[in-house]
């Protein structure tokens, strides 16, 4: 028998992600990553400073131009009565977004308070709550919210309410059981062992631990409650024409789908392009923290 | 011929220049009727190893070999079909932890079934058939009941017999056991350990890994011992055990707390000099031991400038009076006087009852806990010993009994059922809205956990951990004398102070149980709860916690109440024992006495179930 040895095996597998060699998924994802992470911040370019990157007027009508497809002085084309789509989609950018963070805000705040509420609260408070939940998150959320605008009325205000008041249930949810986890956890009893105070307790080292999910659902949630906002705004009920907002540019651009395709496309294609960089950011931002522990 | 033959098995992870090295030139041969055991701390590539004799190198390694055969064929250039026959059918595999290694969902029948058809290819009845044979072959109590019944109604011991069971379906010539009775009380693990006995004698050969020479003493005819990889010494069992050549194999049999009934209780003499003898095993930041007892309250004196609350210098006051009347006081060896007749106790505990729902968890328990003094609470799990330690903490109340605090003041206030500390309360804890717990119990009592880094905020750093603790005794003060705090006492339980800015997450286990008994003993309390701080712990970091435990006693004057199921630990900390089964205070006396002459059958049995190095 000689001394020489002999390679058995060799894996190769997850294990070179870890030891630094990024693989070719691992390359692809960067790059989908970056790139929704860059269209985020050009969609805050827009919302925040619209007139830095175009020069048109959102409201400036060219009755020669109706339904122009695109070109160079009209990069996306004409709507129905000759305004620059690209402008529209631009100067639309801070309505739309406004109703989904607004939703997102209002939603969070509700939600996290009912949550830690329903988490730590004594058991008939916590049934209340979650009584009262569980009816909540039995509806669709825009039929929610569209009964609440049948109630108070439509206008942007009352649909980012609306919106966010619909989607208050799942945010309770991932509160509280975030919540009941942490309450049981060794380092909270450790923590009264210590002798702190309850309100200490609760405020130093309960609520920052149960409230790291947020900033991931809030994310995960921003996509799905501006995609709400546009679809309100599509049926009227939200931002209403002529002002620019990209749900009523697709309900006005749809009657002439045929003549105009894009008109209805793109607004249809900026919106799409938000709600994915924002699930993919929220879902990336998800991994790193699991990652941690 | 031999059922295994290794040579020079060299398993490395990562490729490139990060190459990292998990074995290094093992080898070793398996005869029928014969037990080879790898015995090493974690990273010692005992696991690894033994998962290499499958086929098994997990993704990103890279396995060699100057001679794999096994059952007489080379094994080196097998394909992954072609080492499915060999795993069950030449080598059977006994995981690691019986606890989880079986799935909850599925009954041991059908769990054996499925072993018995991959192994044999046998269907049908012809499979119950099989699997009854194998679980009387496991020494399964009533095997015929256990087919049908799921893992969650059977207990460790016969979870690890199922498991053995299994490994055994295609009647393999090798079994491979890792760490099989690490979870496992010990009078089952000495019950496992003699099935592993009877299999040997039937021809079986063997290989054990295990962190703990005295568990392989009983079985092994050969030991390997690791470290880091590579082989540091093997030989027969008897040399190896008997007259260790290697320095580190020395310092491992010095670790392990050596159960000697007759040595009585407690070995060393209090106070006592810090030990200097930390080579070898430490594998941990070097330790900085403090000097002798008196020096070593000196400097602490030092660390508290703005010391100058009179509860403070009152209470470092007492406990230099308390541990004079330790040290000149009676021996170690007296009974604990319930009459508090010649040294009065620090808290008795009488007739504590507790149930959980109908169950009854501790059933009438009394003892007393002396400052400077060390009790030891032994029992098997269920036995009642982590809820009557909680009690005393405050964690959760009794249903009946009092526990009676006699601080420095002689007072004796009584606390009757009802004075339970909040905490954020889990189901059968105490109440969300309890009243608070006394004074005494929330700063006189501290509690030190098995798993350290579960009592630390994990968005905390160790300095912030320490420092909340701080705050509590010295209010809010200037950032530079916390620092200063933070330090000294990571220092004082032998850790560099730069570990301030780090998170527990990235120490090491030994690490973290200094930086949790750093934060227990920052509030100066007079009784210390530990409850199996070293048991999650290698024996060699374990030694060094144990020794860190005594210089701060001898130093704090501060009580123990240590609770543990390993005999060993408990012999070598203890001043008086108790030992609990099934909520019932069997015995409870002085450590000596206990061990050498247990009056209770039950104390006995535990004391020979004890595995012992030769």
């Amino acid at each position: 028998m000689s001394a020489a040895t002999t390679l058995i095996g060799e894996t190769r597998g997850p294990a070179r992600r870890r030891t630094g060699v990024i693989g070719a998924g691992a390359i692809t994802e960067r790059i989908i990553l970056v790139a929704c992470l860059g269209l985020l911040g050009l969609f805050a370019v827009f919302a925040l400073w619209p007139s830095l990157l175009t020069w048109q007027d959102p409201f400036a009508a060219d009755r020669s131009l109706i339904l122009a497809p695109p070109s160079l002085t009209h990069p996306l084309g004409t709507d129905e009565i000759g305004r620059d789509v690209y402008t529209r989609i631009v100067y639309g950018t801070r309505s739309t977004l406004a109703l989904g963070v607004g939703a997102v805000l209002i939603s969070l705040t509700l939600g996290t308070v009912a949550g830690l509420l329903a988490g730590l609260a004594p058991r008939w408070v916590s049934m209340i709550v979650m009584r009262g939940n569980d009816i909540g998150a039995a509806f669709p959320e825009l039929l929610l919210a569209i009964l609440i605008i049948a109630l108070f009325g439509g206008g942007p205000v009352n649909a980012a309410i609306a919106i966010g008041i619909a989607g208050i249930p799942y945010y309770v949810r991932v509160i509280r059981a975030e919540t009941l986890k942490i309450r049981r956890a060794t380092f909270i009893e450790a923590a009264h062992g210590l002798g702190l105070s309850r309100t200490t307790v609760l405020v130093r080292h309960l609520a920052p631990n149960a409230l790291r999910p947020v900033v991931v659902i809030a994310t995960l949630g921003l996509g799905g409650a501006t995609l709400a906002g546009a679809g309100l705004s599509f049926l009227g009920l939200g931002t209403a024409p002529p002002a620019p907002e990209w749900g009523s540019m697709l309900s006005n651009a749809r009657s002439f789908l045929g003549l105009g395709w894009w008109a209805a496309v793109f607004p249809g294609l900026a919106l799409t392009l938000f709600v994915a960089s924002t699930t993919i950011v929220g879902r990336r931002i998800q991994k790193s923290l699991e990652g941690r522990r | 011929m031999s059922l295994l033959s290794l040579r020079d098995l060299r398993v490395s992870f990562g490729r490139g220049g990060r190459e990292t090295a998990a074995v290094a030139g093992i080898g070793f041969d398996l005869e029928p009727g014969r037990c080879v055991a790898l015995v090493g701390e974690s990273g010692s590539g005992k696991s690894v190893t033994a998962r290499s004799l499958l086929g098994l190198h997990g993704p990103g390694a890279r396995v060699e070999a100057g001679r794999l055969d096994v059952a007489g064929q080379d094994a080196r250039r097998y394909s992954d079909r072609q080492w499915r026959p060999v795993r069950g059918t030449e080598i059977g595999y006994i995981l690691q932890d019986a606890l989880v290694s079986l799935d909850p969902l599925r009954t041991i029948g059908q769990e054996l079934g499925e072993a018995v058809t991959a192994t044999t290819g046998l269907r049908g009845p012809a499979v119950r058939e099989r699997a009854l044979e194998l679980l009387a072959r496991a020494r399964m109590p009533e095997p015929e009941r256990r087919l049908d019944e799921y893992p969650a109604q059977l207990s460790g011991g016969l979870r690890q017999r199922a498991l053995i069971a299994s490994a055994l379906a295609g009647d393999p010539g090798v079994l491979i056991a890792d760490e099989p009775t690490t979870a496992l009380d010990v009078s089952v693990q000495k019950e496992i350990l003699e099935l592993f006995g009877e299999l040997k004698d039937t021809g079986l050969g063997l290989l054990l890994i295990s962190h703990d020479l005295a568990v392989v003493a009983r079985l092994a005819d050969e030991i390997l011992v690791l470290r880091g990889g590579e082989v540091v010494e093997s030989g027969p069992a008897a040399d190896v055990l008997g007259s260790p050549q290697h320095a580190y194999t020395r310092t491992l049999l010095d670790a392990v707390p050596r159960f000697d009934p007759a040595a009585g209780g407690r070995p060393v003499a209090r106070p006592r000099a810090a030990t200097g003898d930390r080579t070898g095993g430490d594998t941990e930041a070097p330790a900085h031991v403090n000097g002798a007892p008196g020096t070593a309250r000196g400097n602490v004196g030092e660390a508290l400038p703005g010391d100058d609350a009179a509860g403070i210098d009152r209470q470092a006051g007492s406990a230099g009076v308390l541990a004079a009347q330790v040290a000149s006081g009676p021996g170690h060896g007296e009974a604990p006087r319930p009459d508090g007749a010649t040294e009065r106790p620090l808290l008795s505990v009488e007739g504590i009852e507790k149930r959980f729902g109908a169950r009854p968890v501790l059933r009438g328990v009394g003892l007393q806990l002396y400052p400077g003094r060390t009790l030891g609470l032994v029992g098997e799990s269920g036995s009642g010993k982590t809820t009557l330690s909680r009690i005393i903490a405050g964690y959760e109340r009794p249903d009946a009994g009092s526990i009676r605090w006699h601080g420095a003041d002689g007072s004796g206030r009584a606390d009757g059922p009802g004075g339970a500390r909040s905490t954020g309360g889990a189901r059968g804890t105490s109440k969300v809205g309890g009243s608070a717990a006394p004074d005494w119990q929330r700063r006189g009592v501290q509690f030190v956990y098995q798993d350290p880094l579960s009592s630390f905020d994990p968005r905390f750093t160790i300095g912030r951990t320490l420092g909340e603790a701080l705050s509590l005794v010295h209010g809010r003060r200037p950032r530079r004398e916390r620092k200063a705090e933070i330090t000294s006492w990571l220092e004082r339980v032998g850790l560099d102070g730069g570990l301030a800015g780090r998170r527990a997450l990235t120490l090491s286990g030994g690490q973290r149980q200094r930086v949790a008994i750093a934060r227990a003993l920052a509030l100066q309390p007079r009784l210390l709860i530990l409850d199996e701080p070293v048991s999650a712990l290698d024996v060699s970091v374990q030694r060094q916690i144990l020794e860190l435990l005594d210089e701060l006693q001898a130093e704090t004057g501060v009580a123990y109440l240590f609770v543990s199921h390993d005999l060993g630990v408990v012999q070598r900390m203890s001043d008086d024992i108790a030992v609990l089964r099934d909520g019932e205070l069997r015995e409870y006396g002085p450590a000596g006495q206990v061990l050498a002459r247990p009056a209770d059958a039950y104390t006995r049995t535990l004391i020979d179930a004890v595995p012992r190095l030769p």
